[in-house]
């Protein structure tokens, strides 16, 4: 930069054009939470446990989403259902350490777990970030 | 040694192997179902193939079945040609048409042999769109669950049920695409290796019953190579657990001992672990009469050890409980009020065992399998020591085949042939027994009588052996004669004294007359033969004496004295202190109850009736009141002298010349393998930072463990650890049992690095 420049303060000039024109521009922040940004498609958000019609749940807990998930996250304790159906008793995602990378719903042979787009799970209270089989099988919020 | 050329690469087999069991010792992978080492060859299943081309010329080739074709010089073969790979894919979406597809709730998911073989073919879309043929399973009772839709028609089991290990009540039904495996009507299935069905099926046909009801897969189990400590035998099993509890019993591979089959009282006899019987908290009574309440372990250690101090204290061991855990008591009591808690006729036959195994070989259990003849003297082998009974029958197998395959050359391997040649001729296995037994139909001659007759007979056997007569009518003669002609010669016996020393002196004969004899003694638990080693009185002693202060270590006293000996004796005990793992009627009277580990979560050692000291190391860490029992016994002197258990062994090996040798039976835990400790979970164990957040989102430590090289944890080396680490058997896109082929010198020989355990008892007449 010459000297010039440098006294001229030209650059400072340059910044304030900058402001100057997005002052006239209409602007680009959503105001969160009252408006929302449309998600893309294929954004993986919490997850969520699918049901059959009859309500049941469609994992038979092989454990294939718990041994793929590179953060291991996920623990599934198998037990016999109705009519000696194989389900999980416990399925519970540790969601403060999950990664969303989808690796779960990917190996899923049932489509039994699949990425919702719901990603609001901001808390202060970290132990409530461990999310059961009742709260995965709700339906996500928005 | 045979020279083969696989893609022109020459390679050295050995000669008498199959080309597949020649090419997957050289690290190649041939998917296969149907053989296996210890079974042969049947050729039923077709999916291994590969190409055999005539000459070096030849390009078209031919495809064969390796495991029916033998190896010979200069054979030229590919494995992976467009044309076979095409063929093992077809084969393999074959024997998919009729199976289920339900590897998701297949309990077998995850160290299943068709997946794995499934995948290495490459089959991975079915287009079969049609109904399926269905079977109707059966009840095949507590052990084994039954799931017939899934099976392949490999044979396996029955050539393992029925041929190897001698089931009658397990066979193959059917024709065409409606072969059925399994009883003729649902019922528990009778044989006592029933149990090994699980391993040797490559799918999901025969599974653990009593592990399924833990739904836990391969690669969640946190395992741990030990020894089983129901018999004397020793065989090596993998101890697996998964939310602390124990899981599942698997066979763990020795070359020497059980090679690749278990007993069923060793994979389904463990579950006192998880029981309900189990102690988990200290007990202690206020006062004679008081009942026994739960307490801390301060409370209890402070009770027992103002119970100690300053009073003739006596200790009882235990054949149960590792070396480790009774020369601590011994050191605490000092080894004139040490008592081995033996029953008068075990004390007698453990002291004689040891006696006899000081002067003459005896033989592991590959060694009687590859023996010639073999006199079972007074054992009823099926319910003492149930593996070595399968080991005779494979002698009793073997011995007429290798006679008969020299007239007519067919391969050993070729397991239909030699049983087409052998029919019904039986090996030189004689049995003289109290009564029936189930070793009876594979003898060559059965004696019955009474103990005193039995020795007898082995009396006139050894007489015989040394005076060869002409006459050969008498039973003695007979077996003297076998025993005579057979290079290598192996008598069992056990149990009773006299039958012991009859035993004996039939080896000592044959020895005389420059044969080659060993004796094998059965031991009735699993440290029996450790603890006469270690050395201590007789239970009988204590009775007589009495004591104030009594120390037993996991043991019954009511199940080694008569009834009113072991009355009268607690009854004139003051402070009785027990340490075990499950209620008894001897913690029931104790003052103090320090609730032990088991097997299954402690580290120690066992010594097996040939006197090979083995390590157990610990699967899972105990809950935090119970403790190995050596842990409690050190806590209970002045100050700690051992904090791990190394420090015990050294301190061991240190004080009883006998066991000099006992701390190289394992790596020490020092040992690291580039720096790392042995993993005990697998790389793909899941929910680690999931499976404690309901306590705590922050992930635990995981428990240390300093007593041995394994950590309780899937960080550490992933190398193949020296075989006495090794906590399971996976190698890529190996996850059966199968994978064991990856961890062997040879396929079916022994470990990489030698088989693990080290004899301790050097006999005076060398083998
Ligand atoms: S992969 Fe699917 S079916 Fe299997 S345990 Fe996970 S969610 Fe359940
Ligand atoms: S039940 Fe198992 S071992 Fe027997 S034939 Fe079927 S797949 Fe093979
Ligand atoms: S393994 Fe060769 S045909 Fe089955």
């Amino acid at each position: 930069m010459g000297k010039l420049d440098k006294f001229l303060l030209t650059d400072l000039f340059k910044g304030l054009m900058l402001t100057l024109k997005y002052a006239f521009k209409k602007p680009i922040t959503y105001q969160y939470p009252e408006v929302r940004r449309p998600i893309e498609p294929r954004y993986r958000g919490r997850h969520r446990l699918t049901l059959h019609d009859d309500g049941s749940v469609r994992c038979v807990a092989c454990g294939l989403c718990a041994a793929i998930c590179p953060s291991q996250c996920i623990t599934i304790e198998p037990m016999e259902g109705p009519g000696g159906k194989r389900m999980p008793q416990v399925y519970e995602i540790e969601i403060g350490r999950c990664v969303f990378c989808g690796f779960c719903a990917e190996v899923c042979p049932f489509d039994a777990v699949v990425l919702t787009q719901e990603f609001e799970m901001a808390t202060t209270d970290k132990s409530t970030l461990l999310f059961d089989q009742q709260t995965l099988r709700e339906k996500p919020r928005g | 040694m045979p020279v083969i050329y696989i893609d022109d690469q020459p390679y050295e087999v050995a000669a008498h192997h199959n080309l597949l069991h020649a090419c997957l010792g050289l690290g190649f992978d041939i998917p296969y179902f149907c053989w296996h080492p210890a079974l042969g060859s049947v050729g039923a299943c077709r999916q291994c193939a590969v190409k055999v081309f005539r000459d070096e010329h030849d390009r078209r080739g031919q495809i064969v079945m390796s495991c029916m074709t033998p190896v010979r010089d200069g054979l030229r073969l590919t494995i992976d040609d467009p044309d076979v790979r095409r063929f093992r894919a077809t084969i393999i979406e074959w024997l998919m048409v009729n199976h289920p597809h339900d590897c998701p709730v297949c309990d077998e998911g995850g160290h299943c042999h068709l997946q794995d073989m499934t995948v290495m073919t490459g089959h991975n879309y079915r287009r079969h769109r049609f109904a399926k043929r269905t079977h109707r399973n059966q009840d095949l009772g507590p052990h084994i669950h039954h799931e017939m839709n899934r099976c392949i028609q490999c044979y396996r089991c029955v050539r393992f049920y029925h041929d190897y290990a001698g089931g009658k009540d397990l066979n193959v039904f059917g024709a065409h695409h409606h072969v059925y495996f399994g009883r003729h009507e649902s019922g528990a299935l009778e044989s006592e290796f029933a149990g090994n069905l699980v391993e040797v099926c490559p799918t999901g046909v025969f599974t653990d019953k009593p592990a399924r009801r833990y739904y836990a897969r391969k690669w969640d189990l946190q395992s741990a190579p030990s020894v089983c400590g129901q018999c004397g035998v020793g065989c090596n099993v993998l101890f697996n657990e998964r939310y602390g509890k124990l899981v599942r019993v698997d066979n763990r591979y020795h070359y020497e001992i059980n090679g690749y089959f278990l007993c069923d009282r060793g994979r389904f006899g463990h579950d006192f672990v998880n029981g309900e019987e189990r102690i988990r908290r200290p007990l202690a009574r206020e006062s004679r009469g008081a009942s026994l309440r739960e307490t801390s372990a301060d409370d209890a250690l402070s009770r027992a050890t103002q119970a100690v101090a300053g009073r003739r204290v006596i200790g009882i061991g235990s054949p149960r409980a590792s070396l480790e855990a009774n020369f601590a008591l011994r050191e605490l009591v000092g080894a004139d009020s040490f008592y081995l808690g033996l029953s008068d006729a075990e004390f007698k036959s453990a002291n004689l065992s040891l006696a006899l195994l000081r002067e003459l070989p005896t033989a592991s259990l590959h060694e009687i399998e590859t023996a010639d003849a073999a006199l079972v003297l007074g054992e009823d082998l099926l319910t003492t020591a149930p593996r070595m009974a399968l080991a005779l029958r494979q002698l009793a197998r073997r011995q007429p085949t290798a006679e008969s395959i020299v007239a007519c050359p067919v391969p050993e391997w070729n397991d239909q042939a030699v049983r087409e040649l052998v029919q019904q001729q039986k090996g030189s296995l004689f049995s003289a027994t109290p009564g029936p037994t189930k070793l009876d139909e594979d003898a060559a001659a059965v004696y019955y009588g009474e103990l005193d007759e039995i020795a007898g007979l082995g009396l006139a056997v050894a007489a015989a052996v040394d005076q060869p007569s002409a006459e050969t009518d008498s039973l003695a003669t007979q077996i003297a004669t076998a025993l005579r002609n057979a290079k290598r010669a192996v008598i069992v016996s056990g149990g009773n004294e006299a039958v012991m020393q009859a035993a004996a002196a039939v080896v000592r004969a044959l020895r005389r007359a420059g044969r080659d004899a060993a004796l094998c003694l059965t031991q009735p638990e699993g440290d029996t033969l450790g603890l006469a080693m270690l050395g201590g009185r007789a239970l009988s002693e204590v009775v007589r004496d009495g004591a104030e202060c009594v120390i037993v270590l996991e043991n019954d006293l009511f199940a080694r004295l008569p009834e009113a000996d072991a009355t009268a004796f607690l009854e004139r005990t003051k402070t009785l202190i027990v340490l075990d793992h499950s209620i008894t009627r001897t913690t029931a009277r104790a003052d103090v109850v320090l609730p032990a580990a088991t097997i299954a979560e402690s580290t120690g050692t066992f010594v097996n009736y040939e006197g090979r000291a083995q390590r157990c190391f610990s699967a899972f860490a105990p809950q935090p009141d119970v403790r190995e029992s050596w842990r409690w016994l050190d806590a209970l002197r002045s100050s700690l002298f051992w904090p791990t258990f190394d420090d015990v062994c050294r301190a061991m090996a240190q004080a009883v010349p006998a066991f000099a040798k006992a701390p190289d039976a394992a790596p020490s835990a020092a040992f690291r393998q580039i720096g790392n400790k042995i993993p005990r979970q697998s790389p793909r164990f899941s929910g680690r930072t999931a499976i404690t957040a309901q306590l705590n989102v922050s992930e635990p430590k995981p428990p240390d463990d300093p007593d041995s090289p394994l950590a309780f944890s899937m960080e550490g080396s992933r190398e193949q650890p020296p075989p006495a680490l090794i906590a399971r058997y996976w190698a890529p896109g190996w996850n059966s049992v199968q994978a064991l082929n990856k961890f062997q010198q040879e396929i079916g020989g022994p470990l990489r690095g030698g088989d693990p355990g080290v004899r301790l008892i050097e006999p005076e007449a060398k083998p």
